[in-house]
């Protein structure tokens, strides 16, 4: 019973910061933008968190520069595709290749150094309940904050007007130009909330899950961050399962050798790539679920004036 | 309609320029309350760009425009939209992936910040009663037709309260009985509901039944407003063209001893998202004769038209043209005298950036007088061979090396025309031949096709255009959804029930 509870909070534990990235990620495509600078900026957001922690003492003060660095770094990517018409694709690849470089560089000093790590919710009473305690009431404030989030995101993209407006420039920017929407400024706003998930779930790395800062710490999260949007067809509670699944995955790797399976732990570090390779495989035989819901314009550029 | 009704719309001494060109030269157009004006004018006569500085679009270098006998600036489409002008676009406003309702909540100039889906839902179908057309609001765009796309974007418009509404050529994608109904809808609610519809065309009919006034423009210049019950088809084009149009009527010679060259048998294609766009289509076309395929666009005509040319692999069925199976390889094409004017020809007919004389040697470069035998090209025989095609076939460009690109959309489909009925020709596949070209270039290629026939020529004619089907054919088959579902004959046709047969029902 102990093990399965384990077993459940460290899934949750190791899906956080995947809910965040991708999260964020899904709001971005949904505008019609493909950033595939998810890496770089969770790498700029974790030092950037890290070192804010380390020189205030403050986690918060750390967590909000983390997603203010996060902004910044799409901005970056926002000003470079929309504003002077780069290629989305060449764009978000140049940002992870800048925020694994530049992370790294403004990080040397600090690697290695120890920080205290968010601290876990104690209610007295609640969390000291057998199995539901540890189960519901022993995490810290980044997992709660998903809670409302996923919510919100939800809710913003089917109820709101400002949702809806977003997803017609996904699905056909010329058009929405056309009825009188700012393509432009929207896509920007989306860019942006993309970065500070992005810088969160960094954050949420550095300050939480392992409390300290490694070179390339996040190891191809933001990657899997993007694949979970394409595995949830862009929708997001599909994606937070998604996230769910792929947090229990990397967790089975750690507990497989406690239980004793006598399996390289190469080849079980690697677990959770092959599983997102092999569901990104199974998604794409049915190219129609795919194109249902893959924002029409995704990675399309837009030029208001032509 | 009341003659007396006020103008609501006034746009004044116009003028417009895109550096070089003078889109809009002062023009003005007075449109009254209540009533259906239309703007005529060939493509390219400015009538997009008039319709565009009205909306918000472009901003007129010189002008006004005055609405409800208030001077209005309209900077951006969205003051347009507020003071209540609504437009209908040529090519569709609504986002495929979305509902009918969603559409129509968006077009919305100001909206709640939260949608109260439920409430909107039960406001928008008691609305709906009092509306023209019956659209299920629940439905994707992707599913409708092109037809009642258009329905949707009217009522997009006519749910925003809109009192002027711009159609910028509204029946081009619509079937001629759909068309009747669209316009006649109008019609009826400018007169009972106190709407001013203005309409973009070219087509003549369209004016004369349907509208009350008519604005005509020239190469951006205003040549002259009437009332409808003034003029008449002859008088509106001269206006158009600036003169008056001699028509050389077609010369159609019987046919002797026909022979079947063309024969397709129950020929079966998928198009790009893998969806049957041709289920077991079979026909066959005689030497000295034109069989027209008449149809709503998108129901196969692309993809027959492409497996014919080469561009696409049929699934099954067969093609034989002189009795001989035929799969579009560019030898077979030579040996059976196999050509073709594909729809937009700059983009499947062309290189844009190539030489008029390039262009013009496509089929027969590789081959002698053009090539040489260690396979160089012979610039000279190219040139000296467009040259003579140039002056064969009237195409009006500055010279042979001239890129295909730069010519006017007439020139263009003239130089394609030259390069595949230069020599003898078997059999021809044409479609939509004249799509957006002027009326001389129109005769023009019209009477190149009936010559070409009129020598022998076998010709399949797919086309939107019915009017131009029902004046070449000498048969008629009628597409939809994949299938040949009508034939007939030009003389026996009846545009009501080719309407139904286009439609699908």
């Amino acid at each position: 019973m102990n093990s399965m509870v384990a077993v459940i909070t460290s899934t949750v534990f190791a899906a956080t910061p995947l809910i965040y990235a991708a999260l964020g990620e899904t709001v971005t495509e949904k505008a019609g933008m493909l950033n595939l600078g998810v890496e770089g900026m969770m790498l700029v957001g974790a030092v950037t968190g890290f070192a804010v922690g380390i020189k205030t003492g403050s986690l918060t003060l750390g967590l909000i520069a983390a997603a203010i660095a996060g902004i910044a770094m799409s901005l970056i990517f926002a000003v470079l595709t929309l504003s002077l018409q780069t290629n989305q694709v060449a764009t978000g690849l140049a940002l992870t290749l800048f925020g694994i470089g530049f992370s790294a560089f403004v990080g040397h000093d600090y690697a290695g150094m120890p920080i205290p790590s968010l601290p876990d919710l104690h209610l007295p009473g609640l969390t000291d309940l057998p199995v539901i305690g540890p189960l519901l009431f022993n995490y810290d404030v980044m997992v709660y904050l998903c809670i409302p989030l996923i919510f919100a995101v939800q809710w913003f993209l089917t109820r709101s007007h400002a949702g809806l407006k977003m997803r017609a420039i996904g699905e056909s920017p010329s058009v929405a130009h056309s009825i009188g929407y700012p393509v432009l400024a929207v896509r920007y706003y989306a860019v942006m909330f993309g970065g500070a998930s992005a810088g969160l779930a960094g954050a949420y790395l550095s300050l939480a899950q392992t409390p300290m800062w490694v070179e390339g710490m996040t190891a191809g999260k933001g990657w899997i961050a993007l694949a979970l949007v394409v595995f949830g067809t862009w929708k997001p509670l599909r994606v937070v399962l998604g996230a769910l699944l792929f947090g229990g995955v990397t967790v089975m790797q750690l507990h497989a050798q406690g239980f004793g399976f006598s399996i390289p732990s190469e080849f079980l570090s690697m677990l959770p790539y092959v599983a997102t390779i092999v569901v990104l495989v199974l998604i794409c035989r049915n190219p129609k679920t795919i194109l249902l819901n893959q924002p029409a314009s995704l990675g399309r550029n837009f030029h208001p004036t032509a | 309609m009341n003659t007396v009704s006020p103008y609501v719309l006034e746009a004044i001494n116009i003028s417009k320029r895109f550096g070089e060109l003078i889109a809009l030269d002062n023009v003005t157009l007075k449109l009254r309350a209540a009533s259906v004006h239309a703007l005529l004018g060939e493509n390219g006569a400015g009538k997009s760009t008039l319709v565009k500085c009205i909306m918000g679009y472009y901003q007129p270098d010189v002008g006004e425009v005055l609405f409800g006998d208030r001077q209005q600036a309209i900077t951006q489409p969205h003051d347009a939209l507020l003071l209540g002008i609504g437009m209908v676009y040529q090519h569709f406003t609504l986002i495929p992936n979305m509902s009918v309702a969603e559409n129509i909540i968006l077009s919305r100039p100001r909206l709640p910040l939260i949608i109260h889906w439920r409430k909107e839902m039960a406001e928008l179908k008691r609305r709906m009663q009092g509306m023209p057309f019956q659209i299920p609001l629940d439905a994707p765009i992707t599913s409708l037709s092109a037809g009642e796309k258009q329905k949707v974007e009217i009522i997009k418009q006519l749910l925003l309260n809109t009192k002027v509404l711009i159609l910028d050529e509204p029946t081009s994608v619509l079937t001629p009985t759909e068309a009747d109904e669209v316009l006649g809808k109008i019609q009826t609610m400018s007169r009972e509901q106190h709407l001013s519809v203005l309409i973009i065309t070219h087509k003549f009919r369209e004016v004369m039944n349907f509208a009350d006034e008519v604005t005509v423009l020239r190469k951006g210049r205003y040549v002259g407003s009437a009332r409808v019950d003034q003029v008449s088809p002859p008088i509106l084009a001269a206006m158009m063209v600036g003169h008056e149009i001699i028509n050389t009527p077609l010369q159609r010679i019987p046919t002797t001893n026909p022979r079947p060259l063309l024969k397709i048998a129950d020929l079966k294609v998928t198009d790009d998202a893998g969806v049957t766009a041709l289920t077991g289509l079979s026909l066959s076309v005689n030497s000295g004769e034109i069989v027209g395929i008449a149809g709503v666009s998108g129901n196969g005509q692309r993809e027959l038209m492409q497996v014919m040319a080469g561009q696409r692999a049929a699934h099954s069925g067969s093609i034989t043209v002189n009795a001989e199976a035929y799969t579009a390889s560019r030898a077979q094409m030579r040996r059976h005298k196999f050509h073709c004017l594909p729809e937009e020809p700059l983009r499947n007919a062309c290189v844009a950036s190539m030489s008029v004389a390039d262009n013009l040697a496509f089929r027969r470069f590789d081959r002698p007088p053009f090539a040489v035998h260690n396979g160089l090209l012979n610039r000279k025989a190219i040139t000296q061979r467009a040259k003579e095609l140039i002056h064969r076939f009237a195409i009006k460009t500055p010279g042979p090396s001239t890129p295909v690109g730069n010519l006017s959309g007439g020139n263009v489909q003239r130089t394609v025309l030259a390069r595949e009925l230069a020599d003898e020709v078997d059999v021809l596949l044409v479609a939509n031949p004249c799509f957006g070209l002027d009326f001389g270039a129109v005769a023009d290629i019209h009477q190149q096709i009936m010559a070409a026939r009129n020598r022998g020529t076998a010709v399949l004619l797919i086309s939107e255009d019915l009017d131009e089907i029902l004046e070449l054919s000498d048969r008629l088959l009628v597409i939809s959804n994949g299938k040949l579902v009508h034939e007939t004959t030009p003389e026996h046709a009846e545009l009501t029930t080719i309407g139904k047969f286009m439609a699908g029902h």
